[in-house]
């Protein structure tokens, strides 16, 4: 069957420790939660997530919906944001993931991708590079959220030109943003389920996002 | 082999082959069964295995990655039909690539000597402090039992497209193991409302050493039992919902008391069915449109040739309380022409309903007006039966041309009376634009000559124009798909329009002596039913749907019973389905 695959790529770097982790860890699984209440994500959505902190990790590869089981996400006691290198891992991972359509073989939806971080890359080089390379390729979307005091919009603007922030970075807030990415993941799920997908419809981002224009 | 051999060889294949996907635990079984010759228990075999294209054919498929190991399997047949296959290719690979001194599934290999990459990989998982020690490594059994067709409603017929295109294939089960320890407890393999589950525990998985009578200190959720015996969870789930178990050994006597019993927790999916809603769309709203459409009519000049059309909007819409996008066209024309369309309005256009719409309708109005031209028919008609007589397979480019200035100029005028009808707007709404209103378009234009029946077929996007024989298919359009699912060409985009040669491509003809379905479809009945676009090319493929419709043309009311038939359930396949059919084409 057809997916609609679904990249979380989520900062655990050392600065994420305390609360942040915990209402990040709550919020994606109130994500996943709202995903299963709606019967196209359920049948159609399959999930991955990638850590990054001082490397990248799959810390779950792409799994239907209905099988993912959530890892708790835990963050070194500190280190850089190698968000490069995650991006790097994510580009391999969908070359490996996602069925390209051709006419032996039906293709998969066109991946959506949620970047979260709370800090800018430190691997600036490779950064720029796997930017580079992502614009190349096709995506239903890409959304990039900047959270917290230190989270940067403008290094993340390279990457996708749906960058949101998000001020604070306790459970209400990313509640509010998984709620948000559950909604146009749903609404992607729509278009899709109808025969198009026509990229990312984004939906009204609640108060607690913030578009970055 | 005896239980004790099996779990011995499962424990080592787990500690040594898929040592760092602690999360997920094989199925022991079939990799000993599948792999009788494999000695190193690599990661790279597997890796070798999985880029061998006979495998991936047969839906075997196992995946690697950092913390997981997916066995994706059809069960019934593997073993019998594909030990063989493995055994060679076990050899192939021990050949090109000696096996480390590591010993195999049979030796009385110390696990203790092999934890080192083990717990190398736990230091690099999440939760350290909780995991167990290498000897007492997490691992369970599972069996995702196959759902008893008993125990669950089934409401709407399924297409068997599995079976058609691969018949090995049908009894596909999905094994995904993986429990996970989380600080909170044990996760569970996730099940679903009304699908038999199971899962077995084994001791290690309790931090047990050896098996103890276990019980549960709560009733489980509603349709599953704890087995104490077995240390195991069956059954068939009855709620959705989030649980979690604790469970209650005897009483320690030991002087050492044993480690803490970890929770179970169990995420009960609901069963997606259940989940779609059927909601009315709002008739107020701008260009409105039924959720279902038909038509049926018996030809006047040519006995028992029977045209039907119907049209039902999908589950997605529904969903959504959204109209049906979809449209059809369906005529007999003066002078025995007999003319079908279908038009597929994009799920991501907001008045696209409109453009098929509006698409059937003037392509329509325009073909009728040609075919009412007294000198285009009688050229048009005299090309046509020099053509018969030519024993040609192809129309010359002359009569080619006669069928581009009907097809693609009502095409052409379809899009031009959807860009009007966008303009129309300009004062109120001036961001509404023809690609609002994008649409697909298929016609197909049949005419009966004197031995023969001739077809002309024009077609922008991924619906189908097939014409069946008894034993033949043939295809009057290429599907304009796209990178990805989903993506193909509409008629509104400008550029389907700028090349005379390609849009003079997208004409196809064929001249037979007999037929006996004349079928145009959205791709919401296609994509359920063909794997891929070659799929559609080989007419075993089509038989399943065409009996399917047959059933439907023998009822007393075939344009009704079509319209139940496209309600047919296809996971993740919910878009609208629309069909227009020509039947009975004897000659």
């Amino acid at each position: 069957m057809r997916k609609l695959p679904v990249y979380l790529v989520l900062d655990t770097s050392g600065s994420m420790r305390g609360e942040p982790i915990e209402a990040l860890n709550n919020g994606v699984q109130s994500l996943i939660s709202s995903l299963r209440q709606d019967p196209y994500a359920l049948e159609t959505v399959h999930l991955s997530l990638i850590s990054f902190d001082r490397i990248a990790q799959v810390q779950v590869p792409l799994t239907p919906l209905e099988q993912f089981i959530l890892p708790t996400l835990v963050p070194p006691e500190s280190g850089p944001t190698h968000l490069g290198a995650a991006l790097e891992l994510l580009i391999t991972q969908i070359a490996q993931d996602v069925i390209p359509q051709s006419s032996a073989q039906k293709g998969d939806w066109r991946p959506l991708v949620f970047v979260l971080t709370d800090g800018s890359p430190s691997d600036t080089q490779a950064y720029e590079q796997a930017c580079a390379k992502i614009q190349g390729l096709k995506w239903g979307g890409i959304v990039a959220c900047a959270a917290g005091p230190k989270g940067k919009t403008e290094p993340l603007k390279k990457l996708t030109p749906d960058v949101y922030r998000l001020d604070t970075m306790n459970s209400h807030s990313f509640q509010g943003f998984f709620k948000w990415v559950s909604a146009s993941v749903a609404a992607d799920n729509q278009s899709v389920g109808l025969g198009g997908s026509q990229g990312l419809p984004l939906p009204q981002p609640p108060v607690e996002v913030q578009i970055v224009v | 082999m005896t239980m004790e051999e099996k779990k011995r060889i499962s424990e080592y294949l787990y500690l040594h082959m898929i040592q760092d996907f602690s999360k997920r635990i094989l199925e022991q079984d079939v990799i000993c069964d599948a792999f009788p010759d494999h000695k190193g228990q690599d990661r790279a075999f597997f890796e070798f295995i999985l880029q061998k294209k006979e495998l991936v054919d047969i839906n075997v498929k196992l995946t690697f990655d950092q913390n997981k190991a997916t066995f994706l399997i059809a069960f019934n047949q593997f073993l019998p039909k594909y030990k063989e296959l493995l055994q060679a290719l076990t050899k192939e690979f021990y050949q090109e690539k000696p096996p480390s001194p590591a010993t195999g599934c049979t030796s009385e290999a110390d696990p203790e000597s092999k934890s080192e990459p083990i717990s190398q990989q736990l230091e690099a998982l999440p939760v350290t402090d909780s995991l167990p020690e290498p000897e007492s490594v997490t691992f369970a059994e599972v069996r995702e039992a196959q759902p008893e067709d008993a125990t669950q409603p089934e409401p709407e017929r399924e297409p068997e497209r599995e079976k058609e295109s691969e018949p090995e294939t049908v009894n596909l089960s999905k094994v995904t193991l993986n429990s996970l320890r989380t600080p909170q407890g044990l996760r569970l393999p996730n099940a679903r409302v009304g699908s038999a589950y199971q899962i077995q525990l084994a001791p290690e998985s309790l931090n047990r050493t050896r098996p103890a009578p276990l019980h549960l200190m709560a009733p489980p959720p509603p349709g599953l039992q704890w087995l104490s015996a077995e240390q195991e969870l069956k059954g068939i789930p009855e709620l959705a919902g989030e649980y979690q178990l604790t469970l209650q050994g005897p009483s320690a006597h030991a002087e050492s008391p044993e480690p803490a019993i970890p929770a179970l927790l169990l995420t009960i999916n609901p069963d997606p069915r259940s989940l779609w809603q059927n909601l009315p769309s709002d008739t107020e709203q701008r260009y409105w449109k039924t959720d279902t459409d038909l038509k049926r009519l018996e030809s006047t000049s040519v006995p028992g040739l029977k045209l039907l059309a119907a049209s039902r909007r999908g589950r997605s819409h529904a969903h959504a309380g959204t109209c049906r996008d979809d449209d059809f066209l369906l005529q007999e024309l003066p002078g025995n022409w007999f003319l079908l369309g279908v038009a597929d309005g994009a799920g991501s256009a907001r008045y696209s309903r409109q453009g098929s719409r509006l698409a059937c309708q003037v392509a329509a109005q325009v073909i009728e007006a040609k075919l009412s031209d007294p000198a285009f028919v009688q050229s048009l008609e005299s090309q046509l039966a020099d053509f018969a007589n030519s024993g040609q397979a192809l129309p010359p480019h002359g009569l080619q041309a006669r069928f581009y200035d009907c097809l693609a100029q009502a095409a052409l005028s379809a899009r031009k009376a959807i860009e009007a009808e966008a303009q129309k707007w300009q004062d109120v709404e001036p961001e509404i634009q023809a690609k609002d209103f994008a649409t697909t378009l298929q016609l197909c234009l049949v005419y009966p000559l004197a031995e023969q029946w001739f077809f002309a077929a024009f077609s922008i996007g991924d619906g189908m124009i097939a014409v069946a024989q008894s034993d033949a298919i043939h295809l009057l359009a290429e599907p304009d798909s796209g990178e990805y699912s989903g993506q193909t060409r509409f008629l509104t985009m400008g550029s389907v329009w700028q090349d005379a040669s390609a849009i003079f491509g997208r004409l196809k003809f064929a001249l037979l002596t007999h037929f006996s379905h004349c079928l145009l479809m959205t791709d919401g009945i296609c994509d359920p039913y063909f794997a891929s676009e070659n799929a559609m090319q080989k007419f075993e493929n089509w038989q399943g749907l065409l009996s399917e419709m047959d059933q439907c043309l023998h009822s007393p009311q075939p344009d009704e019973a079509l319209l139940e038939w496209l309600n047919f359930w296809s996971e993740g396949e919910h878009d609208d389905r629309t069909l227009a059919l020509l039947t009975g084409g004897t000659r």
